[in-house]
């Protein structure tokens, strides 16, 4: 077989992408869950049937029946919606116990090292459903902690699991009422946390009835802006590769003049990476700069006297 | 001009948070005074640290031995990449001009990359609420963060490796400016209730040399 290599300036496309969506029950976040691609509800929290817009189904009874999933039972659908994923880490935590009870500490609760184990399963499930090239949106209810006077929102995942999930995740979004509308916030606040891959302002959530692909719009708009950054920093990248040549072909102090000269046209980023390339190479020559600030120019070291 | 270090206004946010309580108003307001230096000479987990960054970038050569499998790890995807690049963006909070300034640890592109050392597990969600990583994509104009969160220990021969290493990616988003502002309003309706507010107006050439690189660049003048 041959080797397929992509050359590091090739582009790597985003295929697959993982948003997690938590808010209070009955905001429709199964509904919402329901909008994506040719979706697959696991439906772990049994309340599929809550939803006015539910898609086809596997209700879970445990992790067996998750493990028993093949490639070919996958094939038709494109988006993996796990409702909740904090039930589908209760399950993953159950057959991980089962399987060794060493790894259950208090109250049935998993010890120090099943939470290691549960955070290789899931790592390892969420390999497998990329791997298939699916979409995957975790669903989770919100959980009120009190900061202060202040009450805050988090995803209500157990244990370390939150922040394994959070990490997991491209996309990180609150969904919430605002004056009689529903949002879903992909940004962070002080009252939630978020992850924004698509620089999205609050989006209100739509009328189902009407708008059936809502979340398979959103992640295609996210998918969409992680592709145009891969891209733009590709270029960016390029230019850094020809600057950093050109200082390792700088020599003396009037090749790093030119550089200065015609970097002065740049702006940021790419200006400060250059600007740094630059001040680097001077350092390394051992340039001296005399002159003012934007006015000067850098001049070779004076000769030693054994060189003289 | 009014200049804030990333690093201090985390530290202001890590103070006004009510879950916080291992950082002191007296704190703050010494670590202004001290031109936001924390003052301190760094603790062993801070020198384990400091080390251990060195080592990524090639550049230790002291007497700890690390675990050449955790470098390369620490290291993957950071070829070609800057270290260590000083920067600042000037914001106007409320009419006045502020100058925040920080350090990315490794900056290509536009991606700026954070490594994080500890003794113990951070939850990776720890660092979504941060200031420092809002005021890296507002100095270097980046469209992606990430927190390298290196979990360290040491064997019994002595070798310092990693127990587990995790990255975190946070993006932009469209009121992470104003979030910015609103916390240096904060820090500065602080220091002019402490009356410290003096010792935050920086001169220019003092700046310079603070962020200064590996080198004098200022004739660059972009």
């Amino acid at each position: 077989m041959t080797l397929t290599i992509t050359k590091s300036t090739d582009r790597i496309t985003v295929q697959t992408i993982t948003i997690l969506i938590y808010g209070s029950p009955g905001i429709g976040k199964t509904s919402i869950g329901c909008t994506a691609e040719a979706p697959l509800l696991l439906d772990f929290d049994r309340g599929a049937h809550r939803s006015g817009f539910r898609k086809d189904t596997v209700q879970v009874e445990s992790w067996s029946t998750v493990e028993a999933m093949t490639a070919e039972d996958l094939a038709d659908y494109k988006t993996i919606v796990v409702d909740t994923v904090g039930r589908c880490l209760d399950a993953m935590a159950a057959k991980i116990i089962k399987g060794n009870p060493k790894m259950a500490g208090y109250a049935g609760a998993l010890s120090l090292q099943g939470y290691g184990a549960l955070k290789s399963a899931f790592a390892t499930w969420m390999g497998f459903l990329a791997s298939l090239g699916k979409d995957v949106v975790l669903i989770a209810h919100d959980r009120e902690d009190k900061k202060g006077d202040e009450l805050v929102f988090r995803a209500d995942i157990q244990g370390s699991s939150h922040g394994e999930v959070f990490k997991r995740a491209d996309g990180v979004a609150y969904m919430h009422s605002v004056n009689r509308s529903t949002v879903l916030d992909f940004s962070p606040t002080d009252r939630w946390l978020g992850k924004n891959p698509g620089r999205f302002e609050p989006l209100t959530v739509p009328d189902f009835a009407t708008h059936r692909d809502f979340l398979a719009t959103v992640i295609a708009d996210a998918k969409a802006a992680l592709n145009k950054l891969s891209d733009e920093q590709r270029a960016l990248v390029e230019q850094i590769d020809k600057w950093n040549i050109r200082a390792t072909e700088a020599t003396n102090a009037e090749a790093v003049n030119e550089m200065v000269a015609d970097a002065a046209e740049l702006k940021v980023p790419l200006a400060t990476q250059v600007k740094h390339i630059i001040a680097a190479r001077a350092k390394e020559l051992e340039l001296k700069y005399e002159g003012k600030k934007g006015q000067g120019r850098f001049v070779d070291p004076a000769p030693t006297e054994a060189a003289q | 001009m009014i200049t804030v270090r990333a690093s201090t206004l985390e530290s202001f946010r890590l103070y006004m948070d009510p879950d916080c309580d291992f950082i002191s108003a007296d704190e703050i307001e010494e670590r202004i005074r001290r031109g936001q230096d924390n003052g301190e000479s760094p603790s062993e987990a801070a020198s384990l640290g400091t080390d251990f960054h060195a080592a990524v970038a090639g550049e230790y050569f002291g007497p700890r031995r690390f675990d050449y499998e955790t470098i390369v790890e620490a290291r993957a995807g950071l070829d070609g990449s800057l270290s260590e690049v000083p920067g600042s963006v000037v914001l106007d909070v409320d009419g006045t001009k502020v100058r925040v300034t920080g350090h990315a640890d490794w900056l290509l592109g536009l991606d700026v990359l954070d490594l994080k050392t500890s003794s113990k597990p951070i939850a990776p969600d720890k660092h979504a609420e941060s200031m420092q990583w809002r005021c890296y994509v507002l100095i270097f104009d980046v469209e992606r963060v990430t927190y390298r969160q290196v979990h360290l220990d040491e064997s019994k021969e002595g070798e310092v490796f990693a127990k587990s290493i995790e990255d975190v990616v946070m993006f932009p988003y469209p009121k992470l400016r104003e979030d910015v502002v609103t916390c240096i309003r904060s820090l500065l309706d602080f220091a002019r209730l402490r009356g410290c507010i003096d010792a935050m107006d920086v001169p220019d050439d003092i700046v310079e040399q603070n962020t200064k690189p590996a080198a004098d660049y200022s004739c660059v003048n972009f």
